[in-house]
Order: structure tokens, then sequence, then C-alpha cells
């Protein structure tokens, strides 16, 4: 009397477990059938990621060529202008001016004595999400800012983040794990040059009592934060646009 | 069966839980990985930025190509001007006032937007928002009545700010030259730099107000050089 029930729910108990574990494992293989079936499908999930990072790169061709034309432009431009000076007398003086304000705006290479500053993420693991904006091992685009503001008080007279010159209307900003300058791209490691009285420029970026944010995580996370003081420094010109 | 349950050898049923216990694991291993690194690639978060690095490089280029029309415009210009030998300095003069006006050195008067910001704010602030500024798209900027240049420097000083050598005192006015609405949707946007200060600073006060027209000072210093020299191409 005892033992009959007892053998009637062990022989329910085992096919009720299968029929559980089946239905689980059957779901689990239907959901992996659909996602990998998917992908290779329009409803592919990673295809429109994919597409994204292909436009941003053809977006950002088109800007390089972009730069690379209005380069050229100026450069015909320049030759025409001074065209213009030789034939008419009137025009020498409005040239050299505006000679000038074409070096005061950035529309000039510029070569003299100066400094390269180079910026890296510092070697330190497990901290290596840029998406933590309190990440304090990796270069963020405010640490450069402060770093070109510090090399103007040290007197600077033109300034390239890698290759883009800064000028009047330049940005220097940050979309998760891309540096954004005068909206183009720029990579690390930086190097950020500097022309102007080399000894003082650097002198201003080591001195332990400014920038004190960066010397600290220098110290802590290993943040590369080098200066190269240097006879000759080149800095592109301003390929970008005035028009706002 | 009685006996080989009790010494435990493995038995049928045990051997295809064993089988299908693997079985389940190996499967949610799979869903969890394949699962995660859709997430990973698709991420909204990386999507979001993608789109926005994609609208900031359209506006960009949209800014290139107009500037290499208008180059087109002046070269052309500049041919007519050496074919018939005449005129010319109409485009000299216009260019030259062009970079005068970007350079800083003339006042400049247009709409914009005024930000009042008063409470005791750092030196990186009015930098960041400077920046901020600079990122939305300004012809010319003031702060506290001195223009601000591509050099301009703001640092602090014990515990005052300097810009470009001069204490400047909250409370800190920025007055912008530039497209009214978009610079006040820009700075008001949600998580935006204004907003992030408020929250950080909440005895901060900022207004940010609309200007038909604006009249920002030249600036004052010289612009020299003495170390760099202009390089040949």
């Amino acid at each position: 009397m005892k033992t009959e029930p007892k053998k009637r729910s062990k022989s329910l108990v085992y096919p009720l477990i299968y029929l559980a574990i089946g239905v689980v494992v059957g779901g689990f293989i239907a959901v992996q059938i659909v996602t990998t079936g998917s992908l290779a499908r329009s409803t592919n999930p990673i295809q429109p990621v994919l597409e994204l990072g292909e436009t941003i790169e053809e977006m950002r061709t088109d800007q390089k060529d972009l730069k690379d034309e209005i380069k050229n432009l100026r450069a015909e431009v320049e030759v025409q202008q001074d065209l213009v000076e030789t034939r008419r007398a009137t025009s020498k003086e409005l040239n050299t001016e505006l000679d000038d304000f074409e070096t005061i705006v950035g529309l000039r290479p510029m070569q003299g004595q100066g400094i390269v500053v180079t910026m890296d993420d510092g070697e330190y693991e497990g901290l290596k999400d840029r998406n933590d904006f309190k990440n304090d091992a990796i270069i963020h685009s405010t640490d450069i800012l402060d770093v070109v503001n510090m090399l103007w008080v040290a007197g600077a007279e033109a300034i390239a983040i890698n290759d883009e010159r800064v000028v009047g209307t330049t940005s220097i900003n940050c979309i998760v794990n891309t540096i954004l300058v005068n909206e183009s791209h720029v990579g690390t490691p930086l190097e950020i040059r500097a022309i102007g009285d080399s000894e003082e420029l650097a002198r201003f970026i080591n001195d332990p009592g400014r920038l004190t944010d960066l010397h600290s995580r220098q110290r802590e996370y290993n943040l590369v934060i080098e200066t190269t003081e240097a006879g000759d420094i080149q800095i592109p010109a301003f390929t970008g646009t005035y028009e706002i | 069966m009685k006996f080989s349950d009790k010494i435990k050898k493995p038995s049928g049923p045990n051997l295809i839980s064993f089988f299908l216990a693997i079985l389940v694991g190996l499967l949610l291993t799979a869903q969890f990985f394949s699962t995660k690194k859709v997430e990973e690639i698709t991420g909204p978060e990386i999507q979001e930025n993608q789109a926005l690095e994609v609208s900031i490089l359209a506006e960009s280029n949209a800014n290139l190509r107009q500037e290499v029309n208008s180059l087109r415009v002046q070269q052309q210009e500049y041919n007519e001007a050496l074919q018939f030998r005449l005129g010319g300095t109409e485009v000299l003069e216009t260019t030259l006032m062009r970079y005068q006006d970007a350079s800083g050195i003339n006042e400049l008067s247009g709409s914009g937007v005024t930000v009042m910001i008063d409470g005791p704010v750092l030196d990186v602030h009015l930098l960041d928002l400077l920046n901020n500024l600079r990122n939305i798209g300004v012809q010319g900027v003031a702060l506290n009545g001195q223009r601000l240049i591509y050099k301009s420097a703001i640092t602090p000083d014990g515990l005052q700010i300097k810009l470009d050598g001069n204490v400047i005192t909250p409370p800190y006015r920025f007055d912008a030259v530039g497209d009214p609405d978009l610079l006040v949707t820009s700075l008001e946007r949600e998580g935006g730099l204004l907003e992030q200060l408020i929250q950080t600073f909440p005895e901060v006060e900022v207004a940010i107000t609309k200007k038909d027209n604006l009249t920002l000072p030249a600036y004052q210093n010289e612009i020299t050089f003495e170390y760099a020299q202009v390089a040949a191409d």
C-alpha cells in the first residue's frame, strides 16, 4: 500500500524532468538557430553598425580630400594674389597686409624652435574602457584642451595637434574613443607641437605646480605626457573653413 | 536495478542526465556569448556615437565644400582681373576683411547669445564652455568684455581666474556672435556642459539670453611672432 504511490510518483518524476529539460534544450537550440540564422540575412543586427562604420570611414576620406583641395586652391589663389600685386602698385601694401592676416589666422605653415608634447593612454591594466569618463588612465579631450591652454600661457605662437592646426575656431572634443580636433579624427599617441621659447614651453608643461591633475595621473596610471625640445618644429597650415 | 542503484554505478537515466546537463551548459554558454557579442557591437551607445560622428562629419564636410566653392569663386575673380588688367584689389580687400574678422582684431557685431555664470566656478569650467561655444560654431567670443582669439588662455591665479593675464571676477559673461537659436538649443541640451555645471555646483546661476545685436570688442593686445616663421609649403 505504501510502496505503490511511491513507485508511481517515481515513474512520473523522470519523464517530467526529461520533458522539462527537453523543452529547455529545444528552446535554446531554437533561439540559437534564430540568432545565428538572422546574422546572415538582412535583419542582421550587426549590419547597420558595420554600415555606419563604413560611412564614417568614407566621410573621413572625403574630409581629407576636401582639406587637400582647399590647401591646393589656397596655394593657387596665393599665386594669383601675387600676380595682381605685381600688376598693380596700389595692391602691394594690401597684399602684405593680407599675408600678415593669413599668418595670424593660421593659413600659413610655420616653423621655428619649440616643443613636442607626446600624450598617450597609460598602461594600466583593468582600466582600458574609454566609455568610462572617470577613467583616469586614458587621455581625454579635456586633457588636450588643458595642455594647449598651458602652451598658450607659456607664450606659444603656433600650435598643432597631430596634423590639425589650432586656430580661433578650433574645438577639441571626444565621442567615446574618438578625439576630434577641427571636427577631424586624431589618433593616439597624440603629438602636440608648439613653436615658441622651447625651454619656457617645456618648463610650463613639466612644472608639478601646473597641470596638476595630469601629473598625478602620470604618477598613478603611467599616463604618457612627455616633452621634447627641438630647434625646428614644423606646424601645418589650417585646412578648414572660416565660414560659419 | 536495485543493486546498481545501491552502489551508484552509472545507470541509463543518470548517464542521460549527465549528457543533457553538459548539452544545456554548452547551449547556455553559447547563447550567452552570442547575445553578448551582438550587444557589444550593436549596443545603443555605440550606434548613437557612430550616428553622432556621422552628423559631425556631414556638417564638417558641408562647410569644407562651401570653402572650396568660395575659393573657386575667388580664383575666377582673380583670373578675370588678371585677364582684363584691372580690378583685383576688390577681391584682395574682401579676403582681407574676412581674415581680419576671423582674427579678432576688429570689433564684431551680429546676433548671438550672452551666457551669464554667477558663482564660484573654476578656470576649467570657463575653458570648457569656451571650447563648447567654438564647437557649436561662433564667429567671435568675448569674456567679461575681453575679446578671445586663438591663443587666449584662461588660467587659475590663486583663487582668482585670469584671462590673457588679466584677472576676471564673477559674474562671468560670455558674449558669442553666432546663430542664436542653434547656440541656445545646444547650450541647453540635456546632459550638456551647463546642465552638468549646475548639477555639480547647485549654487551657480546660469542664464542664457538671445541677442539680436551684440558688439564684441576688438582684441586689445598685439599679435606678434618672435619664434615662428612662415615655412615654405
